[in-house]
Parts: structure tokens; sequence; C-alpha cells
């Protein structure tokens, strides 16, 4: 049972429920996470910059449900204190296979640091063009851009694993310091000096190639 | 650059090893291995986030309404389902009686029809969930009956 609400099921004994096919443990599943996953498939098709309307959400939502039910997709979970956001993952590459099957549609075809798709994405996310104060226009400023996206990829392909991951979380996805480092199970400091020297870095390479 | 099309590929751990990560409950060698992965893959990347902030909205309950409809849509799942597997049940059943019957009005392929209604009532058997429940329920009684004896004969 919840320890907040005696009368409510654990996420666990729902997901018990409906792995034993318990219609009642899941019609409660479904008023529970409906939410998170209508949220995580919006999300995902935002970002990715698909062209979708709300009947998409509605039929990747449903996909997503028969997944769970039909296709037993709730036996692979294994840790049910996390399972908002196992279902949040399973919806955003739902939404990707939808519009690969139904529309026929990739993800973006590239994805490094600062591209544009994420330009809009939380509000803070800064772009390749916000960092480099370029003077070229046109074509020149596009070569400037692919060049430094290049020594940008390689130095951020020379961090340690964990360091990169803090970076483009911070850089390419906008999320703050103390949701990095809740995250990724790190303090807070290490999670600041980490991506400092980081940025430290990446500046000191785009400099060295004179794009700075 | 990295093609995400073509980022998710055999090696990606899938989103059952992501939320263990994410939760902190792997292993040192697991998590590093996962680690070094995401660090490396963008869709990975995209998936913790989505992950870390679908769990941490859903705790907050700071999430934005889902819809009535789609939500007892959601639900009629499990309805649709379990309405499919007695129309499939009914349907050996059906055909079991169909054949048993023919055995009889068509005396020629007796013995044929006989066999297609015993292996047509057999799929029915095996098909049928309370039949199931009755199997599974007399042999947890056979068993626990065997389980007295052999206590009765050690207590002996």
């Amino acid at each position: 049972m919840d320890p907040s609400d005696p009368v409510k099921p654990s996420a666990g004994e729902l997901i018990q429920g409906c792995i034993k096919k318990d219609k009642r443990s899941w019609d409660i599943f479904v008023e529970r996470y409906s939410k998170v996953i209508y949220w995580a498939i919006r999300d995902r098709l935002k970002r990715f910059g698909y062209d979708f309307e709300d009947e998409d959400i509605n039929d990747i939502h449903q996909d997503v449900f028969i997944a769970l039910w039909a296709g037993n997709k709730l036996a692979q979970l294994k840790d049910s204190d996390k399972v908002a956001g196992w279902l949040a993952m399973i919806a955003g590459n739902a939404a990707i296979d939808y519009f690969r099957r139904m529309k026929r549609q990739s993800p973006p075809n590239s994805i490094s640091i600062y591209e544009e798709i994420y330009k809009n994405g939380d509000g803070e996310a800064r772009t390749l063009e916000e960092v480099l104060p370029s003077k070229a226009a046109g074509p020149d400023k596009e070569a400037q851009l692919s060049d430094a996206r290049e020594v940008l990829k390689s130095a951020i392909g020379s961090l340690k694993p964990k360091e990169r991951i803090a970076v483009e979380l911070n850089l390419l996805h906008g999320m703050k310091h103390s949701e990095i480092a809740d995250a990724l199970k790190l303090p807070v400091n290490t999670v600041s000096t980490t991506i400092a020297r980081a940025k430290k870095y990446l500046k000191e390479k785009l400099e060295g190639s004179r794009l700075l | 650059m990295t093609k995400l099309h073509e980022a998710k590929a055999v090696g990606c751990p899938d989103e059952a090893a992501l939320a263990a990560f994410l939760g902190g409950k792997l292993k040192e060698a697991a998590s590093r291995s996962i680690e070094e992965h995401v660090a490396g893959c963008p869709l990975c990347l995209e998936n913790v986030r989505a992950g870390y902030l679908g769990e941490r909205l859903y705790n907050e309950k700071d999430l934005p309404g889902s819809n009535t409809e789609i939500i007892r849509k959601a639900k009629g799942i499990a309805k649709m389902d379990s309405r499919k597997k007695r129309i499939q049940t009914g349907l050996w059943l059906a055909a079991t009686i169909a054949a048993f019957t023919l055995s009889f009005t068509v005396p020629k392929y007796f013995a044929q029809f006989l066999v297609a209604a015993l292996i047509l009532g057999f799929k029915w058997v095996s098909e049928s969930e309370n039949v199931r429940t009755l199997i599974v329920a007399m042999d947890a009684k056979r068993r626990h009956e065997n389980k007295e004896e052999e206590i009765l004969k050690w207590r002996r």
C-alpha cells in the first residue's frame, strides 16, 4: 500500500495486478499514469521537431497502453519505485516508433550539442549561434558553425563519461546543476565544478581553432 | 556527427536498465557500463532526461492533464482483450461440438471427425481460463495432500 494513503495500492501492487491481468488494477494504473505518458509523448515530439496533431498523441498513448497490457511490457520493469520515469522513456520511444512506422519520418538526421532542435527546448539550452559571436553571414556562417560543431564534438568526446553526460544534460538539454546532480546521484558542487571545467576546456578548444 | 536514427542500436540498454541506472540500483560495474554508453549515445541521453523529468514531475504532481476520452480508451484495452479471448474460446467449443455432431451424421468419416473433435476439445480446454484455473487449483490440492502424507510419514 502507498504509505501516504492506506486506501491506494502502491506502484508495486498495481504493477503485479496488471501483470496478473487484474482489470481493477489496470483501471487504477491507467488513471494514475496517463498524465506522465501524455506529457512524455508531447515532450519527445516537440523536442524532435515533429509536425504533430493531438490525434497523433492520442494514438501513441493508446499504443503505449496496448504494449503494457497485451505485450506484457510491465513484466520487464525491475524497479517499481521508478515506474513514472520508466513509462516516460517507453512513451518517448513509442513516439519515435510511431512517426517512423506511420509517417515514415525518422528522428532528426543529426544531433549534436547546440543543434537547432534544442534551440527552444526548455528555454535554457543555448545554440551554437548564440555562443559563436560570428560576424560572418550566409554560407560562411554555416561553414563556421559546421567547423565549430566538429571541434566541439571531438572536444566533448574526449571528456570522461560522467563529465560528458553532465555537460550535455546542461548545455544540450538545459537541465540545471541541481537536477543533474539529482539524476546522476552526485553532489551539486561536483556537478558545478565539472561543468565549469568542461566549459572552460570547450572554450579553449574553440579559441584554439580560432572560431571564437 | 552522430546519426540519431542509427543511434538506437543493438547495444543500447533498455528502458528498465536506464530506470535502474537513474534509481542508483545498479552495481558499480553495470552502472559504469551504462554511463559509458549514455555518454556517447544521444538517444539514451534523451531517455535519461525524459526518465528523470518524468519521475520528478509525477512525484511533484506537476503534470498537465491528460483527457478523459483517451483514459477511457486505454482502460478499454483490458475489456477488449478479455472479450477477444472469450470469443476465441467460444469458437473452439463451437468447432468441437460441430465436429462431434458431424462424426454421427456422416458415418463414413466417423473416426476422422471424432479425432478432430478430440483435438478441438483439447484446444478449448487449454484455452479456457476457468478450466485452467480449475486444473491449477486441483494440482495445488494434490501437491498439498502429498505433502501432508509425507509429513505424516516423516512423523511416524
